[in-house]
């Protein structure tokens, strides 16, 4: 057993070649900047499509969020029959009130100068109205009651 | 496992090729001889002991400093290369043909007769089953104390011994009866 056991222990004697040896140790050296750098690489590739996915979600995310709240004409209203309605209502009691404050005003606006013109110059008043009625006037017609009218007023 | 080890293994884990450089220097002939007695072929050896390496740098990041030699880790590794090596080998090549003489390997300097006797033990280890095979290697080849050979195989102390036993009875009946296919 002694004997084989010495034997064995001869077998140390195999060792590998020194060229071997040394041109692996330098390519397994070697081998960690690119396994670093292919590391890193992958790493930002992930991070990047990541970050784009997770901008992306958050866009429409904003967005839909958006066309919800806003005020703005890009919401589509003229789907919802409930709102047209309410649209049409408002908008026949907006012109009512308008037509009204307008005939209020003109009314007001006549009155004034009506009143105005007696006032303060008949005579003038008179002049005036008479030289457009007779440009207007015509004459060829007898029975225009308009121009009866103004001898009417004139004579008054 | 040495102060010194300790402290070139966490330095390669933090990416410091000099320190695993070192590691490589103390461990690389002990692999090299280990491969080698499993394959016996000088460049299939050499191979699988840069792939060992190579491999052992890439993982250093997940080797586990449980107080265990550095050794044992890439005899563990070794020996998955080894079973890996002989898996695609199956199909393709006869054990047989991949022996090399010693001579031709290595020129050790050594008498003939010498050269045949330790070709023949190299020859008879190989008719040894792969656990006594380890076992072997390591103890008397490469000196290493039974608790470090139990751990790089994942065995008990007291299994390592059993197999060492048996091993070199083995070996002993092998050399002794085998002349003629050591021989052959």
């Amino acid at each position: 057993m002694e004997q084989i056991i010495s034997q064995l222990k001869k077998l140390q004697n195999i060792k590998p070649n020194t060229d071997y040896k040394n041109k692996s140790k330098l390519l397994i050296l070697e081998t960690y900047n690119q396994t670093s750098f292919t590391r890193f690489n992958e790493i930002f590739k992930f991070s990047l499509a990541l970050s784009l996915t997770a901008s992306f979600l958050l866009l429409i995310i904003g967005g839909v969020n958006y066309l919800e709240n806003s005020p703005l004409p890009l919401t589509i209203t003229g789907l919802n029959i409930k709102t047209l309605e309410a649209e049409a209502k408002n908008l026949k009691l907006d012109i009512t009130i308008s037509e009204i404050e307008k005939y209020e005003v003109n009314q007001d606006n006549l009155s004034i100068a009506l009143s105005q013109a007696i006032t303060d110059n008949p005579i003038q008043f008179e002049s005036i109205v008479l030289n457009k009625e007779t440009k207007d006037v015509n004459l060829n017609d007898p029975v225009n009651k308009d121009i009866d009218n103004a001898l009417q007023k004139i004579l008054e | 496992m040495i102060e010194s080890e300790h402290k070139l293994i966490q330095q390669a884990k933090q990416g410091e090729s000099s320190a695993f450089g070192v590691l490589y220097d103390n461990y690389h002939e002990k692999i090299f001889r280990f491969v080698y007695f499993k394959v016996s072929h000088k460049e299939e050896a050499e191979d699988l002991t840069h792939q060992v390496f190579l491999n052992a740098w890439k993982n250093i990041r997940n080797y586990k400093d449980q107080n265990l030699p550095f050794s044992s880790w890439l005899y563990r590794i070794a020996k998955n290369k080894v079973i890996d090596y002989y898996r695609l080998k199956k199909n393709n090549t006869s054990l047989d043909s991949i022996k090399d003489s010693l001579h031709d390997d290595y020129n050790i300097e050594l008498a003939t007769e010498e050269i045949l006797n330790l070709e023949n033990i190299r020859n008879a280890i190989k008719e040894l089953n792969e656990d006594q095979q380890d076992v072997l290697i390591m103890r008397f080849i490469e000196d290493l104390p039974i608790k470090e050979v139990a751990t790089s195989l994942g065995k008990t102390e007291s299994a390592v011994k059993l197999i060492q036993l048996r091993a070199i009875k083995k070996l002993k009946n092998i050399i002794k009866n085998g002349t003629d296919y050591i021989t052959a």
